[in-house]
């Protein structure tokens, strides 16, 4: 059975729209109008997928060009499979409003998936396949940097340093960790801190020497900083915020516009939360090691305890903060010390 | 790791200014003002040529946008999801079909634009830029001496990108089957683009001197500030603010002079002063707002501080009302002058544009712009994401409804040029740090 249907027509060399009615009869192309007399092997032709409400539009071997306000007058090339037939399908979903929830419930699942388990595990599988010389290279730079930027030599005495070094080299025989770590001592604008740079360097400010009470304390901080570079915890952020960019990149497809902007937000909650898993699991690690050193994690909370009621800084709500709170680090630690 | 975090946002600032400085912002410096420019195609006579009886009357034909957000928020779902589902590689099917939805949606004279790009070619432009980045990426991490290399040598081939861009965009425009093509060459690019990010870098480069040439930039005890120095930066700077907007001009010109519609080419009759006057009440607005702005802040802060004293303790909800109606006022503020230097050179450089027969008025108000934009990044982020297809809807049917068509002739006599085929790389670095016209 032969159809006609109604049609525009560009030929592809002038700019005239030519009005013109067309059959299709099995893989014969005819396109008729007052001065148009055309017919094409619909096998060479290329048939533009549909797409929304739009009129459809076929091109020709020659480059001339077939709308049509009807939908279905192309359907035989379709009905093929291939390609049309994948875009007939995807059109059929783009029309629909319960695939779209469907979609959209797929994909906020994916995201979730994929920001909760996927980059985690990735970021550790790389981190830890990174190699050691790579590792320290890093914490290294780090450090040359950070000495650049903001940090001042120690004003300690040199034997303030080779004290806390033989207490930290003892902590370490005692709890069972493998090797001696070294530690730098430097003077920091921003007061009591401690920071573990990749390859087994921990950064001790003045500022935390003077306000910790009693070497048990400075013990819980170091041993917190050394889990974090046992786990490799820095490494793995540098890993999970690549992992990040690329998972924003793709789902919004620029990283500077206004829907990249959008995507900022939704990025710093996910750092965030990682960062968070990060020191509780440092917290974790440190306080077994308390425990087998014999300190307990006494210390650990009573340096938590202090630490907040000096600090008079306005501290936003925990979902935003890079650390978990206070009082559920000190409940986390009670917990793990039952 | 502060620091890390400084390099990338630093590396993300470059990129952004490239970008800025590559495209200037667009539009009129009078609409703000709701006044229409004194040779609009508006304000034109449309009697039929005496002594040419054979021409047309001329017909202005508005642009029309079809499209809907109910429509494209299917389409743009599909797409992501796909996406997702192909680890990224339906990517470039997606690309193509949102670009197709706005260019088919858009009609003149009845007829809609096409969209001709081949998912193919771009798969190939977003593999080769992925690999770029993540290789630059890396390399600054690791390998910091190759990655500064590489981020070099990734600047210096913005105006190569964006020329390349330039040609993918209207090599694959189409209009009642005849494409659309840019005439532009790469030397006159490299002009436009590359001699006012280099005298910035030199610049920043001075600045930076004392910091490069390892002393810290931590202020010595009782070290006096270099006076020549600070001069020499601020007259730097001033030097740098003054030849900005010629340069916009000459972003402007490169696109619009050098467009063609099959074997139509385009001319430019735009000149640089105009941009110097929407610039001046730019950086005008700016110095106005900040000064009310700061006076408000201060009085605010004054305020607050009073309240400590009284109470002898710190107001928390004080100060982060303070920094957020800060924050929320600049934002504002650097919306609408954006808006205003987009819409102000946008508007100027469609006015002063021909193509053959054709003739374009754009009368986009940087307001109504900015409180589309502001609006869009709200519901946007109320909206967790999902409203973002409306605010590209709306944000574009705004732009293509503002675009009046003046034609004198016959729409019909329009000729075709050799079609060639054209490489996606450029447009796919272009798009992904939104290198971009928005037309």
């Amino acid at each position: 059975m032969v159809t006609t249907y109604h049609g525009t027509y560009f030929d592809g060399k002038s700019s005239r729209a030519h009005e013109v009615t067309f059959t299709i009869g099995g893989k014969a192309l005819s396109i008729r109008g007052e001065i148009v007399c055309e017919d094409f092997d619909l096998g060479h032709c290329t048939l533009e997928p549909a797409l929304g409400n739009t009129c459809r539009t076929l091109y020709t071997p020659g480059g001339g060009r077939l709308d049509t306000p009807d939908r279905d007058a192309f359907f035989p090339l379709e009905e093929t499979g291939g390609d049309a037939g994948m875009f007939r399908l995807i059109h059929f979903l783009e029309s629909r409003w319960t695939a779209a929830f469907g979609a959209v419930a797929i994909t906020v699942l994916l995201i979730l998936v994929f920001s909760i388990k996927g980059i985690p595990y990735l970021a550790e599988a790389a981190a830890f396949s990174l190699p050691e010389e790579v590792v320290n290279a890093l914490g290294r730079r780090a450090l040359e940097q950070a000495d650049r930027f903001f940090l001042d030599p120690s004003e300690l005495d040199e034997d303030e340093h080779l004290r806390i070094q033989a207490l930290v080299d003892q902590f370490v025989s005692e709890s069972g960790l493998p090797e001696p770590r070294a530690l730098v001592f430097r003077k920091s604008p921003f007061g009591p801190n401690a920071f573990a740079l990749p390859g087994y360097t921990v950064v001790l400010t003045d500022e935390l020497v003077s306000f910790v009470e009693g070497d048990e304390e400075l013990l819980g901080v170091v041993a917190h900083e050394l889990a974090h570079m046992k786990m490799r915890h820095a490494a793995r952020t540098l890993l999970q915020g690549t992992g990040v960019f690329i998972m924003v990149s793709v789902l919004l497809g620029d990283v500077t516009s206004i829907t990249a902007a959008a995507g900022t937000l939704p990025a710093l909650l996910l750092k965030s939360r990682y960062s968070r898993e990060f020191e509780q699991e440092a917290d974790a690690i440190a306080s077994q090691w308390m425990q087998a050193a014999g300190y307990g994690v006494e210390p650990m909370i009573a340096f938590l305890t202090r630490l907040e009621n000096k600090d008079l800084r306005t501290g936003g709500p925990e979902f935003l903060s890079t650390h978990p709170s206070v009082e559920n680090r000190i409940s986390d630690l009670r917990k793990l010390a039952e | 790791m502060t620091f890390e975090n400084w390099c990338q946002s630093m590396h993300y600032d470059l990129l952004t200014n490239i970008r800025q400085n590559a495209y200037s912002d667009t539009l009129i410096y009078d609409t703000f003002f709701g006044m229409r420019a004194k040779d609009s195609i508006l304000d034109r006579p449309t009697r039929p040529t005496k002594q040419n009886p054979e021409e047309r009357e001329t017909r202005l034909l508005p642009l029309d946008f079809t499209g809907t957000a109910g429509e494209f928020f299917r389409i743009w779902i599909v797409n992501i999801t796909l996406t997702i589902l192909t680890l990224g590689i339906y990517g470039a099917w997606a690309k193509v079909r949102t670009r197709r939805y706005f260019h088919v949606n858009t009609l003149l004279d009845g007829q809609a634009f096409d969209y001709l790009a081949r998912p193919g070619t771009i798969l190939k432009g977003h593999l080769i830029v992925a690999g770029a980045i993540l290789l630059i990426n890396f390399s600054n991490r690791f390998f910091p001496l190759t990655g500064f290399a590489l981020s070099i040598a990734a600047w210096c081939s913005v105006p190569y990108l964006l020329y390349k861009a330039h040609r993918f965009k209207l090599r694959n425009s189409a209009y009642r089957n005849i494409r659309f093509h840019f005439t532009g060459g790469l030397r006159e690019a490299y002009k436009a683009y590359a001699i006012f990010p280099l005298a910035a870098l030199f610049s920043l480069i001075f600045y930076m001197l004392p910091v490069i040439s390892g002393t810290s930039i931590k202020p010595e005890p009782g070290a006096a500030p270099n006076i020549i120095i600070i001069m020499l930066s601020v007259v730097l700077s001033l030097v740098l603010l003054a030849v900005y907007p010629y340069f916009a001009f000459l972003h402007r010109r490169y696109f619009h002079e050098n467009m063609a519609y099959g074997k139509t080419a385009g001319s430019f009759r735009g000149k640089a002063k105009p941009f110097y006057g929407i610039y001046a009440s730019a950086v005008f607005m700016m110095l106005a707002a900040f000064f009310f702005g700061g006076l408000l802040i201060g009085m605010s802060a004054g305020l607050i501080a009073h309240l400590v004293i009284e109470s002898g303790q710190i107001s928390k909800t004080g100060i982060m009302g303070i920094t957020l109606f800060s924050f929320i006022s600049f934002a504002l503020l650097f919306t609408l002058v954006r808006q205003y230097i987009y819409s102000g050179t946008f508007n100027y450089a469609w006015k002063h544009t021909r193509l053959g027969p054709v003739e374009f008025d754009v009368s986009l108000k940087a307001r109504d712009l900015a409180w589309i934009r502001f609006t869009n990044i709200l519901a946007i982020v109320l909206s967790v994401g999902l409203l973002i297809p409306w605010a590209k809807v709306r944000r574009a049917r705004y732009i293509i409804t503002s675009t009046v068509v003046s034609f004198s002739g016959d729409m019909d006599a329009f000729e075709a040029d050799t079609v060639y085929d054209e490489g996606a790389v450029g447009d796919t670095a272009a798009d992904f740090f939104d290198l971009d016209f928005g037309w």
